[in-house]
């Protein structure tokens, strides 16, 4: 039969540790959860196993309350484990110590902390060494020498190759994998103990009730102590913290096993009750701690036994190797790690892990030499003096997230108080036996040992509140305290102050930690930029202090806090003025806009407040700039955003000195200056002139932040530039006018002169200059009634305004080109009309007034004329598309200079040389086409063409009637 | 801040839910399973409940 058990017993952890290692592997939502619940089950050990069947025997339905206890920490873990998980997603705590360490700062803090919960955890490792040495025991019952042995080889190997690799990962799915076998034994062997024993569950309910095992069953005793001890130790249990708080598991799992762990416990406290009482009934000789196997084996279910021996196998293994490396890094943290210099040691990663493997063999091999010395006690009892001793853990752990006045002196007197309590009351009879001290002077007896359990257990824990609290309220903290404190509250949001580092730059920070560390700050610092998504060549003093958080906590979970603490004092320490800096205010936005569906009453009236005056600020019709101390952006809005396009999310957190050009010279010129307001500050952005004004904060606040306004002026800039070329051509203009007026009698007196020549001669010729001479007086007279006009600024009546023949115009421009006194021979005056290549459409017709269009025309082709070489053609075209009728003039000359382009239908520019030009052709060109309701513009080279100019008139066509 | 509705909650259990289930779970001619129904129960709400609470959070 022994035989038959055992090799189920392997088969069963070979099948079980391959089927989690196997759903493991596979991964996905359900696997991981599976696995993490089912771990986080067997965390409690063989207490399920073994351990809760003699309780109930023990204390009846207390037991059930005490396991309920036990689950109520998952239940209520938003009260308990989320303040701190959301702590440790800035700070990763490896341990519970590291936790109370970070809170209460200091050596002693983590010296008392680790040496506490490793003696309160030792009778939990000799339950587990006790569960299988009963199963040892039951099968064999050989040499005990070559069994622990043999046990210490395998928890020593498997703790090597999970510490080689990832504890958490790897004995996850071991554990996984027994809290798998256990559910399955406890109903499996229920279920055959019961059919075998009583035949089916109605007959054990009546059994139960005729033997009187239901008012047995239903005692309370002990209960309230069951309940306080079991709660307060499920805070404490290392399995518990490090599967929660330590692995970063994500928040919907964390979610689950609010409802998941206390629902696989109840499926776990259901069958000890028919196992107890079909025990009972058999009246077996086994302990009752034994019940998992012994009671299929009686009843001839070997496959059923091997399971529970399998199950108490694999789940005391598990918890003794993830227990001892949890508890050798809580040594190596608190102890080794702090005061060791690691840039000294080669291989730092392979030193540590060498350590945690000789410390957590050490540890086990104390819990051996124990239990081979141990008196006679049960499971139960070391699973009870076990969870008082954590129990001591809880009050510091609570006071951490809830009483922001508890402090190192309390914690430390109040812990050391209970746990000597518990020492002397519970954990030393485990070794002694129970003992009595009658109290001098009076009858009463005090019994130390498991027959005063209760009550030892209950007075330590109440020894270790009452210290802590009297010494928290009658003693002071430091500020660093505090700070911690408050760090650490339940409603308390980690803000991390806006400090300056002595770094300036991410090489910068790797090199210094380089000195600390050696080859591991390479790695440190990748992880921490893949994290979260930065370039290595950020300098952004946001981001390097974002990267230095990430460091710390990495550190943290690596070394733990003191050790951590020293390397970022050593490598990437603070500057002088940290103190005085102001909390990330943009890290606080960002957390409200995360929980703001959380918050109520005046809390959610006050972060609408905030949203309507960000809005107010993001929609400001001006760039507004929020400057730290040290020149740090942080504020950004969208006006800025359009004005420089640059990014709100690159800019903000950089340093106002990191802007790019020319925002970077304009706005630092104007910050070190004393002025605080600046106007027309000009800068050429995608070489565009654009302008602005700036202003800043007269009034700096404490932390010398202050605002930064920027206005962008251009609009106006180009406005007050126009007014003044418009009064100056106003004035221009007047001038015209005077001159103009002045012009026109001399002018009549020509025109009279020339009409007498006309009638007095008879030569041809002579007849025909007169005739040229009235026509370019009429056209003088044209021009000077132009210029009056445009003076005034009006245009020509619309109903003096005729149908023109633009054709004729420019034919009749060209003759009149002819008649200059240069080329004034028929021969050349030919040559002249050839010069001129004029295909403009012969039927086109506008309305305007025919001498302003002949002068525009002798305007723009005496030009085009004057800069083409003697051989070469100007060509007049024209192109109508609808109503739009396009007149193109383009000559082949030396084109336009770049100096004047812009200016040209400005009066008195010219590109000719004194004396041959005036610079007003252009100018009464622009008027006139204006004044005929076309448009001019001019480009240089000609279209189609590398050199010379072409001037495009645009006119609407006119129906000629 | 205190949470007034958490506090509404657990006075109601205090008061309330806590003492009818333990009398009613620990009757004496009551089944002996009952104290599991008041435990399924209470699991049945945390599920409830942080299902609620993924719902809000998503």
């Amino acid at each position: 039969m022994s035989l038959e058990i055992a090799t189920a017993a392997v088969g069963f952890i070979v099948l079980g540790t391959a089927c989690s290692y196997l759903l493991a592997r596979q991964g996905g939502t359900i696997s991981n959860n599976l696995i993490l619940v089912l771990a986080l089950f067997a965390g409690t050990g063989s207490l399920l196993a073994t351990g809760t069947i003699e309780m109930a025997g023990r204390y009846g339905y207390s037991t059930l309350l005490a396991l309920f206890a036990f689950t109520m920490v998952f239940i209520f873990s938003p009260l308990i484990f989320y303040p701190i998980r959301r702590l440790s997603a800035i700070i990763r705590f490896a341990s519970l110590v590291d936790f109370l360490t970070f809170r209460f700062r200091g050596k002693t803090v983590a010296t008392i902390a680790c040496s506490c919960l490793i003696i309160a955890t030792i009778p939990l490792f000799l339950a587990q060494l006790l569960a299988l040495e009963s199963v040892h025991n039951f099968l064999f019952n050989g040499e005990k020498l070559l069994f622990w042995l043999f046990l210490v080889l395998v928890v020593t190997t498997i703790n090597w190759r999970s510490i080689e690799i990832s504890p958490a990962q790897n004995l996850r799915w071991m554990m996984a994998a027994a809290g798998l076998l256990l559910l399955l034994a406890l109903g499996l062997a229920a279920l055959v103990s019961v059919q075998s024993i009583f035949g089916s569950i109605g007959e054990m309910n009546s059994w139960v009730v005729e033997s009187g095992q239901r008012f047995i069953v239903q005692r309370m005793d002990s209960s309230y102590s069951l309940f306080i001890i079991f709660l307060a130790a499920s805070f404490a249990l290392p399995v518990n913290f490090t599967i929660v708080i330590s692995e970063h598991i994500s928040d919907r799992q964390a979610g689950l096993t609010v409802w998941a762990y206390p629902l696989l416990m109840l499926l776990a406290s259901i069958p000890i009750f028919p196992l107890l009482w079909s025990g009972i009934a058999v009246q077996s000789s086994s302990p009752l701690q034994d019940y998992l196997f012994s009671l299929p084996a009686l009843t001839n279910h070997p496959i059923v036994a091997g399971l529970g021996a399998a199950s108490i196998i694999l789940i005391s293994i598990a918890l003794l190797c993830s227990m001892s490396t949890m508890l050798a890094k809580m040594v190596l943290n608190s102890f080794i790690l702090p005061s060791k210099a690691l840039q000294r040691q080669p291989q730092l990663i392979r030193w540590i892990n060498l350590r945690l493997l000789l410390v957590s063999s050490i540890i086990l091999m104390i819990s051996v030499l124990l239990s081979l010395i141990i008196k006679e006690h049960s499971i139960t009892d070391l699973y009870l003096v076990g969870f008082a001793g954590l129990a001591q853990l809880t009050p510091g752990m609570l006071a951490s997230i809830y009483l922001p006045k508890a402090n190192r002196r309390g914690f430390i007197i109040g812990l050391v108080g209970g746990t000597l309590v518990w020492l002397i009351g519970l954990a030393v009879p485990l070794l002694t036996g129970d003992w009595q001290w009658q109290l001098p002077g009076t009858d009463r007896v005090l019994i130390f040992g498991m027959q005063s359990w209760d009550t030892w257990a209950f007075e330590a824990l109440m020894v270790n509140i009452a210290l802590c609290t009297l010494f928290s309220v009658f003693s002071t903290m430091d500020k660093q305290q505090q700070l911690f404190a408050r760090l650490c509250m339940v409603d308390n949001i980690y803000i991390p102050a806006r400090v300056q580092l002595s770094q300036s730059s991410v090489e910068e920070m790797k090199q210094s930690l380089r000195n600390a560390l050696g080859d591991e700050a390479d790695q440190l610092v990748g992880l921490a930029l893949d994290a979260l998504e930065l370039d290595k060549g950020e300098t952004r003093p946001a981001a390097l202090r974002k990267i230095r958080d990430h460091i710390n906590s990495s550190l943290t979970l690596r070394f733990g806090v003191l050790a951590a603490d020293r390397i970022m004092e050593e490598s990437i320490p603070l500057a002088a003025a940290a103190e005085q800096e102001s909390d990330d205010i943009d890290f606080i936005e960002s957390v409200l806009a995360i929980h703001s569906d959380r918050l109520t009453g005046i809390a959610s009236e006050l972060n609408k407040l905030r949203i309507h005056h960000r809005e107010i600020i993001d929609n400001l019709p001006v760039g507004l700039v929020g400057l730290g101390q040290n020149g740090e952006i942080l504020k950004w809005n969208s006006a800025m955003v359009a004005y420089t396009k640059l990014d709100e999310s690159s800019v903000r957190g950089s340093l106002i000195s990191d802007l790019p050009e020319p925002w970077r010279s304009g706005i630092n010129q104007f910050l070190s200056s004393d002025s605080s307001r600046k106007e027309n500050l000009r800068l050429e952005l995608e070489d565009i002139p654009r302008w602005f004004n700036l202003q800043k904060s007269a009034d700096q606040s404490t932390d010398n932040a202050f605002i930064l306004l920027i206005e962008e002026c251009t609009n106006s800039v180009l406005l007050t530039q126009n007014i003044i070329n418009n009064e100056r051509l106003a004035s221009v203009g007047r001038l015209a006018a005077g001159v103009a007026h002045e012009i026109g009698n001399p002018l009549t007196g020509i025109a009279c002169l020339a009409q007498n020549l006309q009638h007095e001669t008879e030569a041809a010729e002579i007849k025909l200059s007169a005739e040229q001479i009235l026509s370019q007086t009429d056209r003088i007279n044209q021009i000077v009634q132009s210029l009056i006009n445009f003076s005034r600024g009006d245009r020509s009546p619309k109903n003096a305004l005729q149908s023109v023949n633009v054709h004729d115009a420019a034919d009749e421009a060209i003759q009149l080109l002819g008649l200059s006194h240069k080329k004034s021979t028929p021969q050349q005056r030919q040559q002249t009309e050839q010069h001129f290549i004029c295909t403009l459409d012969i039927d086109s017709y506008i309305l305007g007034d025919h001498h302003q269009l002949v002068q525009v025309f002798i305007n723009l082709l005496s030009n085009a004329r004057d800069a083409s070489s003697e051989n070469s053609t100007v060509k007049i075209e024209s192109e109508i598309k609808g109503q739009k009728l396009t007149i193109l003039i383009s000559d082949s000359g030396t084109g336009i200079d770049d100096d004047i382009k812009d200016r040209l239908f400005e009066p008195f520019v010219t590109s000719k040389q004194p004396g041959e030009g005036t610079g007003l052709g252009l100018w009464i060109v622009f008027s006139l086409v204006k004044n005929l309701g076309g448009e001019i513009n001019l480009s240089s080279p000609a279209v189609n063409s590398d050199c010379g100019t072409t001037a495009r008139l645009q006119f609407t066509l006119h129906q000629n009637k | 801040m205190l949470n007034y509705r958490l506090v509404a909650v657990l006075i109601f259990l205090g008061s309330v839910v806590i003492p009818l289930a333990s009398k009613w779970a620990l009757e004496p001619q009551g089944n002996w399973f009952r104290p599991f129904v008041v435990w399924a129960i209470v699991v049945f709400a945390a599920y409830i409940l942080q299902r609620h609470r993924n719902t809000n959070e998503s």
